[in-house]
């Protein structure tokens, strides 16, 4: 660069120094940013793609297959996300973004800024609904691809799609909520994780214990399901029932762990939720605790046994 | 006295303990609390999810945050990761022999020594393929830590296991007619896992062996 | 509003070891250079004054706010721009997008003002053409711009750059000169640094630290001038001065007490810097 070029133009003007904006606008700023690096993030897209296989793979819409289509209701009701599927990908994702500050030593930058540390946790968990919508979106191209707009289970989407008009599957609204729930409780937990520790192996080990079948602890410890259980139980179990009550204490229940690993991860930056994180655990086992109501079956199966 | 032994333990204070020992004892917890689960499948109580959790503390052996520094010292990129691995080796190789007297067969009976050995070349397939693949991960990305790139592997391996179709299936068990097979596939994984490391710990600053005759042509005129 | 930073008697303790050992200084509007052996403290007191780091002692007020107030604090934060010494980078980040991210955490909610505002710090350090390049294939001079181009964000009042020369190429210098010398216009500017040209070129003032404590504060010529007769050149080595060093002419340039007869030259920053906080360092009374 020559020496005339060296001395640089007028510079642009600088911004007019205005009153700071609303926190909500920060936080919102920040959980759209979080947000879009979350659905880009390669394990996160990883984990979409393994749901999408799963989902596919377990109603045996590929050459290569496993079960057969009666596992459709329960895959669409959350367990496509279970199985080595999005949940655990998430988890991950979204732990590697709360704690890339310190992964990276760029603490320096954050601390000198105005925004606080729990503004941006509460950022990263808001951002988790990107995921959720992530899965919902897949859920629902799930749901017409497979069930189709009238209930009907579609048995060859490859070579047709071949409709059984005999195996009518009553698609439960609700229950199409549940896998998309669980990957915002399992981005919850990756928040609440990263919080405490940036040590990657710590994540990778939560993976393991909390989220992989068949030793997945989370399914087990709030679903009160034995080690071995290779699915979460309480998912299967209200794919199979027809009626909203239990989904919907289903639901409440996910939404209560969810809430409460979200305190928790707040609670890094104030002691006083720690009371709250209790609360919505105990909402959390309470909800969970109570009894299914009456079961609907497909037709043609045989109905299920009262335990 | 030479200088050995002392390398030896500065070499190990630069490896990962906390991500091995967690995954040293998660493989075992693992593997005896499915054990304990008389009701589950063989396929839960398959040790491979023990090995999983070694092989996902083990994805974090050949990070050396002070690689940009030791690169250019006379021991070579192969000899400093042997090292490393042999270090964590007795660790490895003790938890898993402690867990596997512990698991149990399809009807709970304690395993043989014919399983025992069949199961301990899939935890080393698994273990190979971690750290080549955490070894090519550094040499395609210098200056990053490979662990977290390392752990999809593992991963990638259950998901195999479970649902590849029937003529590629590495989970069978000896009462099985594919069994064989599968673990002839093991023993492949191994090998390729094997090759991955060596392939990827070769010295970063030498030529290609067609670019050297090149070289040694050119110099000669 | 006040705008100087203002400190009195700053500590700050590691264990037993006082890093910053009762710093009292006000720093007002222009560039004021930081100079100081390695473990000075100058990296410590710079951390502190970009609300980074507490303090275990002493009383710090910048621009009229206390620190030790959350609120007042954030009000700085708001006003400030810190650019650290060794910064860490999201390096799978591109350039732009990680200058974004500070300037969200920065609270520039309006993503067009916020992104025309990127462009602009970026143009301003000369990485315009290379926003959309993932950091971590950027030299380790450009990054230093990186971090630069975060802390002018928003137009700060006050701005705390450790080391920002190092690693630059000498016409980013020249640039950067250029740059600091603009920015000091109106605005506190705190510069730590090693190059002593840098602080001949740019400072009006300079502090000396050395074993946490100020042992310099005044002018780059009043610097300079502690120098003053005590500098000589010489064709052979004199093993009776307190540095020596030689030069690319080949001769031997020496900064002590010089020997009767010697050949006196007029004393730069460095040899003032060298007498008062080099190895040899004597100063001890000069700088009272």
């Amino acid at each position: 660069m020559s020496a005339a070029a060296i001395t640089s133009a007028t510079p642009p003007a600088a911004p007019v120094r205005t009153a700071p904006p609303p926190v909500r606008a920060v936080r919102w700023a920040l959980t759209r940013v979080e947000g879009r690096r979350l659905l880009r993030h390669p394990i996160f897209l990883l984990g979409m793609a393994l749901s999408a296989v799963t989902l596919a793979l377990m109603t045996g819409r590929l050459p290569f297959g496993a079960l057969d289509y009666s596992a459709t209701p329960s895959m669409l009701a959350g367990d496509c996300f279970v199985v080595v599927g999005g949940a655990l990908w998430t988890f991950l994702a979204v732990f590697l973004a709360v704690t890339r500050d310190r992964r990276d030593d760029a603490q320096d930058f954050y601390l000198a800024q105005p925004t606080t540390a729990r503004l941006r946790t509460e950022a990263a968990l808001l951002s988790v609904a990107w995921a959720g919508m992530a899965g919902a979106v897949l859920i629902a191209l799930g749901t017409l691809l497979l069930v189709g707009l009238d209930g009907a289970l579609v048995t060859d989407v490859v070579n047709g799609p071949i409709v059984d008009e005999n195996q009518r599957y009553e698609v439960q609204v609700l229950e199409l909520f549940q896998g998309p729930l669980y990957l915002v409780l399992a981005g919850t937990v990756g928040v609440l994780l990263g919080s405490w520790t940036r040590h990657v192996y710590a994540a990778v080990f939560g993976a393991l214990v909390l989220f992989l079948p068949p030793v997945a602890l989370l399914p087990w410890l709030v679903f009160d399901e034995g080690i071995g259980h290779g699915y979460f139980g309480a998912i299967e179990a209200a794919a199979d029932v027809g009626g909203s009550a239990p989904i919907a204490s289903q639901l409440l229940g996910l939404a209560a762990v969810a809430a409460a690993a979200a305190t928790a991860a707040l609670a890094r930056h104030d002691r006083r939720l720690v009371v709250l994180v209790i609360a919505a655990l105990s909402v959390a086992v309470l909800v969970l605790g109570l009894p299914a109501g009456p079961e609907a079956t497909l037709p043609g199966q045989p109905p299920p046994t009262t335990p | 006295m030479s200088g050995q032994p002392q390398r030896l333990a500065l070499i190990a204070r630069t490896l990962a303990w906390p991500a091995l020992i967690g995954g040293a004892a998660l493989c075992f917890a693992i593997i005896v609390l499915t054990s304990l689960d008389v009701d589950s499948s063989p396929h839960t109580r398959w040790p491979g999810l023990g090995a999983l959790a070694l092989c996902l503390g083990a994805a974090f052996v050949l990070d050396d945050p002070a690689s940009a520094t030791t690169d250019a010292s006379p021991t070579s990129l192969a000899k400093r990761r042997m090292l490393r691995i042999a270090l964590t080796l007795p660790l490895l190789g003790a938890v898993w022999a402690g867990s596997l007297y512990y698991a149990t067969t399809a009807d709970g009976a304690p395993l043989g020594p014919d399983a025992r050995g069949a199961l301990s070349i899939q935890a080393s397939a698994m273990l190979a393929t971690t750290l080549g693949a955490s070894a090519a991960a550094l040499r395609l990305m210098p200056g990053e830590a490979s662990g977290w790139a390392a752990v999809v592997v593992p991963f990638a391996l259950l998901v195999c296991a479970y649902y590849l179709p029937q003529r590629w299936a590495l989970l069978a068990t000896p009462a099985e007619p594919g069994w064989q097979a599968a673990q002839q596939r093991w023993v492949l994984l191994l090998a390729v896992g094997v090759l991955a490391l060596i392939w990827a710990s070769r010295d970063p600053a030498a030529r290609s062996r067609a670019g050297g005759v090149r070289a040694a042509t050119s110099l000669r005129h | 509003m006040s705008r100087t930073i203002e400190m009195s008697e700053l500590r700050k303790r590691y264990g037993a070891n006082d890093v910053v050992a009762g710093v009292s200084l006000d720093v007002g509007v222009g560039v004021t250079g930081l100079l100081g052996p390695n473990g000075a403290g100058k990296t410590t007191l710079m951390r502190m004054l970009a609300t980074v780091l507490a303090p275990t002692g002493g009383h710090l007020r910048i621009l009229g706010r206390d620190l030790d107030d959350a609120e007042q604090r954030t009000d700085v934060r708001r006003q400030l721009g810190y650019m650290p010494q060794e910064p860490g980078f999201h390096r799978h980040f591109t350039v732009f997008e990680f200058v974004d991210y500070v300037a969200i955490l920065k609270e520039m909610t309006d993503t067009h003002a916020r992104h025309r505002e990127v462009r602009r710090v970026l143009e301003r350090v000369d990485l315009g053409d290379v926003a959309g390049r993932r950091i971590r294939k950027l030299s380790g001079g450009m990054r230093k711009r990186v971090a630069m181009a975060q802390a002018l964000l928003g137009d700060p009042r006050l701005l705390v750059l450790d080391e920002p020369a190092s690693a630059l190429d000498p016409e980013q210098r020249m640039r950067f000169r250029e740059l600091i010398s603009e920015l000091g216009d109106g605005r506190i500017v705190l510069v730590s640094t090693h190059q002593t040209d840098d602080v001949a070129a740019l400072c009006q003032r300079v502090i000396v630290l050395r074993d946490g404590h100020a042992a310099f504060d005044g002018t780059p010529a009043q610097l300079s001038a502690l120098a003053r007769d005590r500098v000589w050149i010489a064709d052979t080595r004199d093993d009776r001065a307190q540095l020596s060093w030689r030069t690319a002419e080949g001769r031997h340039r020496h900064v002590g007490d010089p020997p009767l007869g010697a050949r006196l030259v007029s004393p730069t920053i460095e040899d003032g810097y060298l007498l008062l906080a080099g190895p040899a360092a004597i100063g001890k009374e000069l700088a009272a």
